[in-house]
């Protein structure tokens, strides 16, 4: 009970003056300086916040893609095997720089 | 001190100018805000650079947050949130948990705890004393005792309000009043039992 009463006793203190609200003077010029500095480093920044939203399109991209090789149409031309598939799609262009010539 | 010249441009569009590349203009929004955000860190911090710090802090946020500003509710309630938060960061990052003794105390301290004990109806509440014992006591709770007991008993702020400020639920803003509270009380009577007032 006592500790309660003078816990009402010192906040009571605490309510009849509250704290000062005066400001060293120019504060808002060390603000602002520090803006500027944050500022010069802005490119990087701004370099950094596209490569983070391009981050999620090209996850979403891959997971369609991967979604779509998995459940989509079969390639009618596929062979049966898949070494086959991947020297075909790695020597197309070679193929066709061939067959231009 | 030179006085800054008056803008007569509402925060809101003080606001738009400095999402539209006028970073200038923020320093609008911090001559005009700067006091009421000191006076806030200052229930929170002791020392001057602490509090300065924090005020820093604060306007740096409020910078690169501005995009999410909505100007359907007033500036001044988004930055003292902003404000809040920023000060309970700094409380839980200078967290001190330590026995408080008696022997601890400066003269003024020990003198109004003993004129309180004689005459506890005739202790003044505006004396120094009283407000340092608070800040020592203060200083002991823990950050959620702190700020909640800070906004609910000093500021005399309503539990809505608070759930606002700090973005807890109304109902853990009240568990933790009630909590803070009863800390506060055990931390006093650890006190009076020690020294036997």
């Amino acid at each position: 009970m006592k500790a309660e009463l003078i816990r009402q006793r010192l906040l009571a203190a605490g309510r009849s003056l509250p704290p000062a609200d005066h400001v060293p003077y120019a504060f808002e010029k060390r603000i602002m300086a520090q803006l500027g500095r944050a500022k010069a480093l802005e490119p990087w920044l701004f370099w950094n916040r596209i490569l983070w939203r391009c981050a999620g399109p090209c996850v979403a991209l891959t997971l369609l893609v991967g979604a779509l090789a998995w459940w989509g149409p079969g390639d009618i031309q596929a062979s049966d095997s898949l070494t086959a598939d991947l020297e075909t799609v790695v020597y197309a262009p070679l193929l066709m720089a061939q067959e231009v010539w | 001190m030179t006085e800054p010249s008056p803008d007569s441009r509402t925060d809101a569009e003080v606001v738009r100018a400095v999402l539209a590349g006028d970073t200038n203009s923020f320093e609008t929004l911090v001559l005009r805000y700067q006091p009421r955000v000191f006076a806030s860190a200052r229930r929170y911090a002791r020392r001057e650079d602490e509090v300065e710090d924090i005020v820093q802090e604060v306007f740096l946020k409020a910078f690169g947050k501005l995009e999410t500003f909505r100007s359907e509710a007033p500036f001044e309630h988004w930055l003292m949130r902003l404000a809040v938060r920023t000060c309970y960061d700094f409380l839980r990052a200078h967290q001190r948990r330590r026995e408080l003794t008696f022997t601890e105390f400066t003269r003024e301290e020990s003198d109004w705890l003993e004129r309180y004990n004689a005459e506890p109806d005739q202790t003044p509440e505006s004396d120094s004393g009283a407000r340092e014992l608070l800040q020592r006591v203060m200083g002991q709770l823990t950050p959620d005792a702190r700020l909640v007991i800070t906004l609910l008993e000093l500021e005399d702020r309503s539990v809505r309000e608070i759930a606002k400020l700090t973005g807890w639920s109304e109902s853990l803003v009240k568990v933790r009043a009630f909590r803070a509270r009863r800390q506060m009380r055990k931390m006093l009577q650890v006190l009076l039992k020690s020294e036997r007032l």
